[in-house]
């Protein structure tokens, strides 16, 4: 699956072992208090499902001030 | 995840999962409510807010000027804009800070460390041998200060994840009488020297912050200061994000117990004659401030 990060500015590509938003942020040990994760283009949490098809963003909302 | 109306939850709070438009009225009343509750800006003829180019003082303004028309008020609002000086970082947020200024027809006042201290952050850097976010701390707060009294109220982006961070670290370092100045309206004197301070973002999550400018499409790009390094604020940042996980209150109430201690620790630092630097006349614990003090190494 083709994930892009954005705090660092690039594509990653993960072999994703799970099924929804929850197992990919534990994946790549991304706390989702931290992080919005972006599904073709929606906003995504919990249960939804995520595959490989799917364009997956994920956004940091921590940023200077 | 869903909504209590069925729909798609784009956030989780603390009164449960929201969609977008449940999340965005739920938001904008929580930054209303803490207009009210704290009176932020009550008998003010005209606001500083203090802005960055980021999400939080972008909102900050955003809500600041829905706020003052839902209420009719007769309130100038000015976007405050100190400009360090840092290259890859300052001009990219400075570019999207006149965007939004302009889109929501709000005059931006932009002050620069060079134009004040003839050298930019990052050449008065070269100079002075000290750690980078702290030159940069005490020469933003010297120019807020100095700015700030062009204002009534001067508002700010410091948002719930700030507030409970600085309340920990204040606390590991038994720093008691900054904990006296924490608080959604600062300034423990609130006399002379010190322009009301007020945090309309207090009661917010800084994730809804981020969501609320996402689905507000204020599209401001992520940029990181290039001088950002972990420091004791983000091991306090990542400890209550995990322990958010277990419990979604826990920065809630730990502001709830600041604001039941807060008015005893207030009265107790009220007392007590302010200083003042000798060369500016800020307030100052000692005799030069260490704004004038890094000055001097300047010139
Ligand atoms: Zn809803
Ligand atoms: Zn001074």
């Amino acid at each position: 699956m083709k994930v892009f990060l954005e705090k660092e500015g690039k594509y990653l590509d993960v072999e994703f072992k799970g099924k929804t938003v929850p197992d990919l942020l534990k994946q790549l040990n991304l706390n989702p208090q931290e992080v919005v994760v972006v599904k073709n283009d929606e906003i995504v949490l919990g249960d939804e499902p995520m595959s490989e098809q799917d364009d997956v963003k994920i956004l940091s909302v921590i940023s200077g001030g | 995840m869903f909504c209590h109306c069925g729909k798609k939850a784009v956030i989780e709070t603390r009164i449960g999962p929201l969609c977008k438009e449940h999340f965005v009225e739920f938001f904008e009343s929580c930054v209303f409510d803490t207009f009210d509750n704290f009176e932020l800006i009550s008998n003010a003829k005209n606001i500083g807010v203090a802005v960055s180019g980021g999400k939080d003082s972008t909102v900050t303004l955003y809500l600041t000027q829905k706020y003052v028309e839902n209420k009719n008020l007769n309130i100038e609002i000015e976007a405050l804009c100190i400009d360090e000086g840092i290259k890859g970082y300052r001009e990219y947020t400075i570019n999207d800070l006149k965007r939004v200024c302009s889109d929501l027809k709000v005059p931006l006042r932009i002050v620069s460390f060079k134009q004040e201290f003839n050298y930019t952050l990052d050449e008065s850097l070269k100079k002075i041998n000290t750690k980078s976010c702290r030159l940069c701390g005490i020469f933003r707060r010297y120019l807020l200060n100095k700015y700030s009294k062009d204002y009534d109220v001067i508002l700010t982006g410091h948002n719930l994840d700030d507030e409970a961070q600085s309340f920990l670290m204040n606390i590991f370092n038994a720093n008691t009488d900054l904990i006296a100045r924490q608080g959604p309206i600062t300034g423990v004197i609130s006399s002379s020297g010190f322009t009301t301070r007020a945090k309309p973002l207090f009661w917010c999550r800084e994730k809804e912050v981020f969501v609320y400018s996402l689905i507000k499409g204020f599209n401001l790009r992520f940029v990181e200061c290039p001088y950002a390094s972990s420091s004791f604020r983000e091991v306090a940042r990542t400890f209550l994000n995990e322990l958010e996980l277990e419990d979604i209150n826990v920065k809630y109430n730990l502001i709830n117990y600041l604001l039941r201690i807060l008015p005893d620790l207030k009265k107790a630092y009220a007392n007590g004659e302010i200083k003042r630097c000798k060369i500016c006349g800020e307030p100052s614990s000692q005799e030069i401030c260490r704004a004038c003090y890094y000055k001097k190494q300047l010139a």
